[in-house]
């Protein structure tokens, strides 16, 4: 084979110029290996057309970011109800060992409202005290330092509480997906899906033809009982009807003699 | 009558999202083939496809229309192809099926085909595709440039950052290749029913 692949490339694909062209067609009037090399070539180009994508609906549209909704910020139903759950359970907690710790009583009596803190025993000076007359609340001097305590305790606690609220808004904000890794995930779910529910369907229809059969089973034989039930008494009737018939010629020739 | 694309994609610089999305219908098919030709996997075509026109539309700003528009997308694919099969390091496969499915060829079936010429054709496309993934990376890109999308041998030139003369010669190395291959596999110009 000469050197003049570029050429035959060139004159196969005609993306040659008009000059090549006709230097190539002359060389080729005389060369017979470049001629039968085209031809192949020819070929190949054929055999190469036969090859296409498989067809799929692509569909694809470009739309700006607001009118999407952003996945990586939005957090899937499940996800929320389990932070929003994770929330209260930790805040129910926070709440219990907070009362625990603090040792809180609260009581409304005929003494009026006791709100006591602290592991202390409540001494007898306020366990006894009460409203010495009318209606002003009874407050001790004890009382008074336990209610700044719990003012404490509470601001300590509305501390903790905020902060698991805050992790959650990170959390929820957090890992980013790209819309790759999503439309993957959402596709992979489809999948999923898919063949479940060709699973299904084909049980069903399985389970269709199955009963069907059954049925059918169960049908013919009722029907061949009721042919042989029906012919069994046909029969018992038409030797009934013998036997009457002979027991009234009978009778007849009885009556005859 | 229809705007080209040069139009559009100025509409498209503008603001104007529809222009974009014209063009996206416009190009999506041959960018979902190149794909799917240099990769051989339809999931991952169709991703670099639908990534090559998220990316064609954040860059447009600094799309400066020395290229065509539809040379700029190829060259998006083809990085984005690159990059795939660097990050997968796999190379293409052919990913026809074993069996014929003979409701999809009845799909594809054109007038006065008989079902053995059809399935004839199915399997010489399998052949083709199997002898095309087994080329190197260039020299087949070069052929699906080419033979696929009609571009020039300067536009691949341009595209691949190489020389003209390298084109050709990838091309012409590649469909040796392909020829010996097919024939390797028992296929002859015979086998296209002349």
């Amino acid at each position: 084979m000469c050197e003049s692949k570029e050429w035959v490339v060139g004159y196969l694909y005609d993306d040659i110029g008009d000059d090549e062209r006709r230097a190539f067609e002359a060389h080729m009037a005389v060369c017979g290996d470049c001629r039968d090399e085209l031809i192949a070539l020819r070929a190949t180009r054929q055999h190469l057309s036969l090859w296409s994508p498989p067809a799929r609906d692509l569909g694809f549209r470009v739309v700006r970011d607001d009118a999407v909704a952003q996945p990586a910020r939005v957090l899937p139903m499940r996800s929320r109800w389990t932070a929003a759950f994770g929330l209260a359970a930790a805040a129910v907690l926070v709440l219990a060992a907070a009362t625990a710790i603090a040792n809180l009583e609260i009581r409304y009596d005929a003494n009026g409202l006791v709100v006591r803190t602290g592991w202390s025993r409540p001494s007898s000076e306020v366990a006894g005290v009460a409203a010495p007359s009318g209606n002003v609340a009874p407050v001790s001097a004890g009382t008074n330092e336990d209610v700044a305590q719990l003012k404490v305790r509470l601001t300590e606690l509305e501390r903790v509480l905020a902060r698991p609220s805050a992790g959650v808004i990170q959390a929820a904000s957090g890992p980013r997906m790209s819309d790759t890794e999503l439309l993957q995930r959402v596709r992979t779910m489809l999948g999923d899906a898919e063949s479940r529910q060709q699973t299904a369907v084909t049980k069903r229809l399985l389970q269709v033809v199955q009963d069907f059969d059954r049925q059918r089973e169960s049908d013919m034989a009722l029907i061949q009982r009721g042919l042989g039930t029906y012919q069994g008494l046909t029969n018992a009737e038409i030797a009934t009807n013998r036997d009457m018939l002979n027991q009234l010629y009978r009778v007849a020739a009885r009556q005859e003699k | 009558m229809a705007s080209s694309d040069e139009e559009l994609v100025a509409r498209s610089m503008g603001g104007d999202l529809d222009s974009f999305n014209q063009l996206v219908l416009r190009w999506e098919r041959p960018i979902y083939a190149l794909a799917y030709r240099v990769i051989g996997r339809e999931e991952e075509a169709r991703d670099v496809a639908q990534e090559t026109f998220l990316r064609a539309f954040r860059a447009l700003s600094g799309f400066k229309g020395q290229a065509k528009f539809s040379s700029w997308l190829y060259r998006i694919t083809l990085n984005l192809c690159r990059d795939w099969m660097r990050k997968e390091r796999r190379t293409p496969v052919s990913q026809a099926p074993e069996g014929i499915d003979i409701i999809e060829l009845a799909g594809e079936a054109t007038p006065n085909e008989t079902i053995e010429q059809m399935v004839g054709r199915k399997e010489l496309g399998r052949a083709v595709s199997k002898a095309m993934a087994a080329l190197p990376e260039e020299q087949r890109t070069a052929i699906i440039l080419k033979e696929y999308h009609g571009l020039t041998f300067q536009e691949i030139a341009d595209m691949l950052d190489c020389p003209l003369s390298t084109v050709k010669t990838r091309l012409y190395q590649g469909l040796s290749v392909v020829r010996k291959q097919l024939e390797a596999a028992g296929v002859s110009s015979d086998s296209l029913g002349k």
